[in-house]
């Protein structure tokens, strides 16, 4: 009667793993109460732990919208728990891969040829993957190459995707509406840009002449004639992601070198370019015979000029104790509304100058060291404090230029990097902020 | 008013049995190209057996009625999906909630070949649909084991005299996904897709917060968007 039938097994995975999400912390929970109802301390961690790698895995099955979601949640350490962070920033670069089969599929809907009928070579099991898609080895005329196969449907089914995950990351991360819907917003924005290879492989090319006079930071060439829609294919780097070149026993002066590469690549985006890499984590720079390999060009953001004014004028302002000129910046960035009062604004300001000031700490000296643990966890501990404050978090609400979500994100990425690398930076100072000072 | 040309248009066996002597499955193929180009049955069985050069009685071997037919098809073509989903080596490992989401997704993606019969001979009210009998039979049965299962691993809970109503529930849960399936207008029925997912994880959710939750989702789902597909 029928053709060939068989269960179309990744609508089931699909469906039942946020599903199974659902009803294994649903287990975990009643574990937890039944041990916190004797007023165990250790219940709630490890209550989170376990949720935690359940929830990772759930997710990180899914590819595409949810696992993004949980990436950039993960970046944002105001917003989880610390067991999350944990597990999600795992995510970054090791989802679990697509089958082989598929990638062929992908192959033949782009090319009308299988991958071997391209390339010499071609990897059956990708070497790396991510939120849209993995990376598979190619070799062909002798040169290898890295070829990105993105998740078929991921562009697609983003709505969907998106719709399926706020209730779960509003009830497992206590999100209320107005705080999540902004990432939303952002992820599927950001998701959309990340989807378009042209766009990456345009981008990649401009970047790379705009960022050339930068020492020790080299792009790999992008092959057009080798890429279509949903394949992008370009040069293969052999080398160690920066987490991994961090641990192992490199100089001082080689960590200095990269750190410095890295400092100086940013800020060439920043101050310069007015862009930056929105998505500064380890698995987007390899290190290779002392220099340091960009990849992933999919998620670049523009700075609107006046917001770039106001954002360092600001720290400028803090750091030259001009708080006359404060309040108007503060409004223009909407970091005080119009019309609060004047307690709320009393109260704001001193977290806000915290804040700032915490941000700011690097560029003021002429060189700083990365190694010094205490920075970087007075960031943390910072956000800590800032995470259980009740009014601050209903201060919170709907508040604050989305752009500076983006940048903070990127700063407190690029000093985390720095930290790994425990690399002492030179400091220099954009030509703007040297006037004001 | 049949026409004659269609009795020609049946296809001679190919050289395999002769008209004489009807295989089965040539009766039900030779009956489902009428009455789905027809829109009715054939007249009688004698006039649908003589177009086809066959004695009555052949028939009679095989079915009772055209009705006979009909109900053989939805039955076996269950049959199969159940069996396709107990036979799955890797569907071995699902769950109870991942089988019966197995058991759906297999079902639906098979009535592609099916969806003229869906739509074009079963009635409108489908819980009375004498027709789907079978269909329901073979389901119920897949419930009861579902249902058994989800007790073992824990994912169903509640008193046991609560069995019956479940296993009730899920026929009527596949009745109401065959109804909104039918009246699916969305881009490669994708709604059905989703309203599987939903519902199957709504019949599922144990603890409180994920029951409201997921009732959340579902009404949401549920109340009239705009479709500018």
């Amino acid at each position: 009667m029928s053709g060939q039938r068989s269960i179309p097994k990744s609508k089931v995975a699909r469906a039942a793993s946020l599903a199974a999400t659902g009803a294994k912390i649903g287990v975990n929970y009643l574990k937890y109460k039944g041990r916190s109802g004797m007023g165990d301390p250790n219940a709630r961690a490890s209550f989170h732990d376990e949720t935690a790698i359940d929830t990772y895995k759930a997710f990180s099955k899914l590819k595409g919208g949810p696992l993004k979601v949980a990436q950039m949640l993960s970046l944002d350490q105001n917003l989880m728990p610390d067991q999350y962070i944990r597990e999600f920033s795992k995510a970054q670069y090791t989802a679990p891969p697509l089958s082989y089969p598929l990638v062929v599929r992908s192959f033949q809907r782009e090319f009308g040829k299988k991958p071997t009928e391209i390339f010499d070579e071609f990897s059956t099991e990708a070497v790396a993957g991510a939120s849209i898609g993995q990376v598979h080895k190619a070799r062909k005329n002798g040169k290898d190459y890295a070829v990105k196969v993105q998740y078929p449907g991921v562009a697609d089914s983003l709505d969907s995707d998106l719709r399926i995950v706020r209730p779960l990351a509003m009830a497992l991360f206590k999100l209320d509406a107005e705080t999540i819907d902004p990432y939303l917003g952002e992820v599927k924005k950001r998701l959309l840009e990340e989807t378009d290879y042209a766009h990456e492989l345009r981008r990649s090319v401009e970047l790379s002449k705009a960022t050339a006079e930068i020492e020790n930071v080299r792009f790999p060439t992008y092959y057009p004639e080798l890429s279509r829609d949903k394949i992008l294919t370009m040069d293969w780097i052999d080398g160690l992601h920066v987490d991994q070149f961090a641990k192992t026993d490199a100089s001082q002066e080689e960590r200095n070198q990269i750190g410095q590469s890295l400092w100086d690549f940013y800020h060439h985006q920043i101050h310069e370019l007015r862009i930056f890499h929105a998505d500064p984590h380890a698995g987007n720079f390899i290190v290779k015979d002392g220099q340091l390999w960009v990849l992933d060009f999919g998620c670049v953001k523009a700075l609107e000029p006046d917001f770039y004014q106001d954002y360092f004028a600001l720290m400028a302002c803090y750091q030259h104790a001009r708080e006359s000129q404060l309040d108007e910046l503060l409004e223009r960035l909407t970091l005080f509304k119009v019309g609060e009062s004047v307690e709320e604004r009393n109260f704001l300001r001193p977290w806000i100058r915290e804040s700032i000031e915490l941000l700011g700490r690097p560029f003021w000296q002429e060189e700083f060291d990365f190694s010094d643990a205490t920075y970087l966890r007075e960031i943390f501990e910072f956000g800590e404090r800032a995470k259980v404050d009740p009014q601050l978090q209903r201060a919170q609400r709907g508040r604050g230029n989305p752009e500076a979500l983006y940048l903070n994100r990127a700063y407190f990425g690029l000093y985390n990097l720095e930290g790994m690398l425990r690399a002492k930076i030179r400091i220099s100072m954009p030509g703007f902020l040297k006037d004001v000072a | 008013m049949p026409k004659a040309s269609t009795s020609a248009a049946v296809k001679a066996p190919r050289g395999k049995k002769s008209a004489a002597q009807p295989v089965k499955e040539l009766i039900e193929e030779a009956y489902w190209n009428y009455v789905l180009e027809h829109g009715q049955e054939p007249a009688s069985v004698f006039k649908f057996t003589k177009d086809h050069g066959w004695k009555e009685e052949e028939f009679y071997a095989h079915f009772s009625t055209f009705q006979a037919i009909e109900k053989a098809f939805w039955r076996s073509f269950t049959e199969e999906t159940v069996a396709i989903v107990n036979g799955d080596p890797d569907a071995a490992e699902y769950d109870a909630r991942q089988k019966l989401l197995a058991f759906y997704f297999t079902f639906f993606e098979g009535m592609l070949q099916h969806r003229s019969k869906l739509l074009c001979r079963l009635p409108r009210k489908l819980e009375s649909a004498r027709v789907i009998s079978g269909m329901t039979d073979v389901f119920s049965q897949f419930a009861e084991a579902i249902i058994a299962e989800g007790r073992l691993e824990g994912s169903i809970a509640g008193p046991s005299k609560l069995d019956s109503i479940y296993k009730r529930g899920l026929k009527l849960h596949l009745l109401w996904l065959l109804d909104y399936y039918r009246r699916d207008t969305s881009s490669k029925f994708e709604d059905t897709d989703a309203l599987i997912e939903k519902s199957v994880r709504f019949f599922f959710d144990a603890a409180r917060w994920s029951v409201i939750e997921s009732a959340f989702d579902l009404a949401r789902f549920l109340t009239p968007r705009n479709n500018f597909r």
